[in-house]
């Protein structure tokens, strides 16, 4: 909870936070604001924004509330940035952790499987997943994930080489508790919070490649997502430019919302180890 | 030795942005021109926050009170070309992507109006003079191929590149092992003798204060709590933080482990 | 120089086991993947009856254990068989020889740019942490940082493409103008202003906040406080030291950096029309081509190795320490 406090007292951490409960709000809101099928026809096609009261922000090329796709977009750009963050964070950990834990050729192993995946590039390897599995909510967070698990565990194993050899974890070992256990329920929360700053980028990338994938149209067709509704956009560029200009726009906002949040957490971080030496 | 002035410092004070404590508080002492001063004090005391007070090196958003006066010279001291500082740990105070040849001729083209080349042979000279081997060869080497000993020679090169005439050494001995620290003691001795510097000696070792200093000032709390020819304070030490730092020595006399850590 | 060189050995057999866990995984991606190869020829010929299907296979040993198939795969790939491409009806490796020059050229002009303008701007407001100019190209580059490239690829269409008509819509040369000579490149480089700025956008931002926390980082330096006690210029400190040193860890970006930039060069690519890799990568999963999918995985992979081996070079002469023996 300290951190909480400590992280609003920094001006971008509290933006941040700010915008991003904005952000839940709208997506939380969404099926009660706007009830019925985001995707289904509102009303008369191509209408600007602030033309007609009933829709603020116009309609697309097919008549589509475009308000109405931003409050349920919302609902997929988070759902999936949190959740295939939320997978990367979880392998990434558990491969971190036992690479560091284990050493040896485990961590040989592992590592070489890390660099793998980093030498081929994030993108060309969650299109890859969504190829093989096909396009679903599901399948676009398990290749989020599967792309975007390396950096955590590298970060992790990081810091479990370093706290591994720390009088506690030699402490906990002469007590005879499992490896296993000292690695995760010793070391594992010390090494946390440097992965948790890390978390809010992971977020922020996660956010960004499905709004990739569905701007390229290998997303769930059945959900909309701010990332499609730029696709549409983009068919009629010339003629109507807001449409993909709009959803841009939100998706801007929480992925800068994502970053002014991990700023904070770093400024949080630095403070509380800033003491200047005499 | 000519008694003539060169230093006054009146009640003077610092305080770093961050902290509330003052580093400093309330010290006034004046140095002649020529003389040794050593400054001696536990980690913490103020000792070199006064060095680099008078350097004008403190930290930005350091808030500095009082006056620091200089009396001998036209204009305050500028920083290479009439006053050197030495740092402590060696292998911090040189560029690791620099050659050893450009560290030591950068401070003589700023100040000496030398061109480069001239710069690199004026360098060499002086490597020779901080009786470094080699300094031909030296002139392309990078600080990680020296030792820590080598390393604190070529800062000193360095730091002496403009021949100033005051040299500040802030605890320039207590990252090296005794063995090194005697060399660079002796180094410095000789140096401060040839060239007539007036020195400010940075130490928590009251002996060797004791060996290179005509006069010292010890350091307690941020304050400056006595100030004495070196031979009296020995004899009759008499703030409590001057007869703690003696006693210190006599535990220090053999070799101990924590002067590893910095 | 015998430093450079065994760093190079070691890297070169640290990429070896790495380039071997790729091709099994492409392995399994092709395994896992609808169809082989021979469902592909028959595509392409029009079409076959099954015992024709069964004597291919048994021709080209597809019929047998995975492990075996593996060998082959592997077999093929000492010969630079990629594969066939399904959508294309073409060897996978010439298409993708044909399209990667095209996307170097774009990685490789953004590169610059993106770096080049990134590390200045760092190093601009690094020189006065705190000041409003360091503040202003801070959120600027937070900003930056945060637009996701196609969107931002879409807006300066609509500025400078639709609106503004300055700068063609798509396409990486104007299509059959018969232009030769410089004529021809000036149309290209017409044609690549806008992706390169776009590609070039999104990455300054990176280099510039990396830049800029170096530089924070190596301000703290006692080696800087030296050279301020020497009495240095503001400008030699400044530029021949903390830059200098701040240097290091973004020539490491650099590397990293690599994979990203292929990976947005997919996106950047499809939007304005570029027919290169990234181009490529779209319509080999459009038409369900795991062939080619393969094959460009396995490509970008070599390529962003062979990047990484550069960048460790470019790094170990940035940097005397690296290599060295009695390396602190």
């Amino acid at each position: 909870m300290g951190m909480m406090a400590r992280l609003l007292r920094t001006r971008s951490g509290l933006i941040g936070a700010c915008l991003l409960l904005v952000m839940a709000l709208a997506a939380l809101a969404a099926p009660v604001l706007f009830p019925g099928d985001p995707l289904a026809i509102a009303g008369p096609a191509f209408l600007p924004p602030l033309a007609d009261t009933a829709f603020p922000l116009g309609t697309d090329s097919l008549g589509r509330d475009v308000l109405a796709g931003l409050f349920h977009g919302a609902r997929a750009s988070l759902a999936v940035g949190l959740a295939a963050a939320l997978a990367a964070l979880l392998v990434g950990l558990v491969v971190g952790t036992v690479a560091g834990f284990a050493g040896g050729w485990v961590d040989e192993v592992l590592m070489r499987i890390t660099d793998a995946f980093q030498v081929i590039p994030r993108f060309l390897l969650a299109l890859a997943f969504v190829s093989v599995l096909g396009g679903s909510m599901t399948t676009v967070v398990i290749a989020i994930a599967l792309s975007s698990w390396t950096e955590p565990a590298r970060l992790v194993r990081a810091e479990v080489l370093s706290i591994r050899e720390r009088d506690y974890a030699a402490a906990a070992r002469v007590i005879g508790m499992h490896p296993a256990e000292i690695a995760f329920r010793e070391i594992l929360p010390i090494a946390l919070p440097p992965v948790l700053a890390l978390s809010a980028i992971i977020v922020a990338a996660a956010i960004m490649i499905e709004s990739a994938l569905s701007f390229l149209g290998f997303g769930d067709p059945n959900i909309v997502t701010w990332g499609s509704m730029m696709a549409e956009g983009r068919n009629v560029l010339r003629s109507a430019p807001f449409l993909s200009v709009v959803p841009g726009i939100a998706l801007l906002v929480t992925v800068l919302a994502v970053y002014l949040v991990s700023e904070g957490v770093n400024t949080a971080l630095n403070n509380n180890q800033a003491v200047p030496r005499g | 030795m000519a008694e003539q002035p060169l230093l006054r410092v009146d009640h003077l004070g610092v305080r770093y942005a961050a902290s509330h404590a003052a580093a400093l508080e309330d010290v006034s002492l004046s140095l002649m021109k020529g003389e040794r001063l050593a400054l001696i004090g536990e980690s913490g005391s103020g000792k070199s926050t006064f060095a680099r007070a008078i350097a004008h090196l403190l930290p930005p958003g350091a808030a500095r009170s009082g006056d620091i006066t200089w009396l001998a010279l036209e204009a305050p001291p500028e920083a290479g070309r009439d006053l050197a500082f030495v740092l402590q740990d060696p292998s911090a105070s040189l560029d690791p992507v620099m050659t050893i040849g450009e560290q030591v001729a950068e401070g003589a083209v700023a100040h000496l109006g030398l061109s480069w080349g001239e710069a690199y042979a004026h360098a060499a000279t002086l490597l020779a003079r901080v009786q470094l081997p080699e300094p031909e060869h030296l002139l392309k080497a990078y600080p990680h191929q020296l030792s820590g000993g080598q390393r604190q020679r070529v800062a000193i090169a360095a730091a002496l590149a403009a021949g100033p005439s005051i040299l500040i050494a802030d605890e320039v001995t207590s990252a090296l092992d005794r063995i090194v620290e005697a060399e660079i003691v002796a180094l410095l001795d000789g140096l401060v003798r040839d060239e007539a510097m007036t020195l400010i000696f940075i130490t928590h070792d009251i002996a060797l204060a004791a060996k290179l200093a005509d006069r010292i000032s010890v350091f307690a709390d941020g304050r400056l709590v006595e100030d004495a020819p070196a031979a009296q304070l020995l004899a009759r030490p008499q703030a409590e933080a001057t007869q703690r730092l003696l006693s210190a020595h006599m535990d220090l006399s053999t070799p101990s482990l924590l002067r590893e850590v910095p | 120089m015998k430093r450079i060189a065994a760093l190079l050995r070691r890297r070169l057999a640290g990429a070896v086991p790495v380039l071997f866990i790729v091709i099994a995984f492409a392995f399994l991606l092709l395994e896992s993947a609808p169809g082989d190869a021979v469902d592909a020829y028959l595509v392409s010929v029009g079409g076959g009856d099954a015992t024709l299907a069964a004597s291919l296979r048994a021709q080209y040993g597809l019929d047998q254990s995975t492990l075996s198939r593996l060998w082959l795969y592997l077999a093929a790939l000492t010969h630079f068989d990629l594969g066939w491409s399904v959508a294309f009806d073409r060897p996978v490796l010439s298409l993708i020889g044909e399209r990667l020059p095209t996307t170097l050229v774009l990685m490789g002009s953004a590169t610059l740019l993106s770096f080049g303008l990134g590390s200045f701007l760092g190093i601009v407001a690094a020189s006065h942490p705190g000041s409003l100019r360091d503040r202003l190209l801070s959120m600027a580059s937070l900003t930056l940082y945060a637009i996701p490239g196609f969107w931002l690829a879409l807006l300066l269409l609509i500025v400078f493409a639709v609106d503004l008509r300055w700068l063609p819509f798509s396409g990486f040369e104007t299509v059959a103008s018969h232009k030769t000579g410089l004529a021809r490149l000036a149309d290209i480089a017409r044609h690549l202003v806008l992706p390169v700025v776009t590609l070039s956008l999104i990455y300054l931002a990176l280099y510039l906040r990396v830049m800029r926390a170096a530089m924070g980082e190596v301000w703290r330096q006692d080696f800087i406080l030296f050279a301020r006690a020497r009495g240095l210029s503001a400008r030699r400190i400044l530029w021949r030291h903390v830059a200098r040193n701040a240097l290091l860890p973004l020539v490491t970006v650099l590397g990293l950096q690599s994979a990203a930039m292929l990976g947005g060069s997919i996106i950047i690519e499809s939007v304005f029309a570029i027919p290169g890799f990234g181009r490529l990568a779209q319509e080999a999963v459009a038409g369900r081509d795991a062939p080619l999918l393969v094959g460009l995985i396995l490509v970008s992979a070599l390529f962003v190795l062979s990047i990484n081996l550069v960048v460790d070079l470019l790094y170990a002469w940035l940097d005397p320490r690296v290599g060295s023996v009695e390396a602190r």
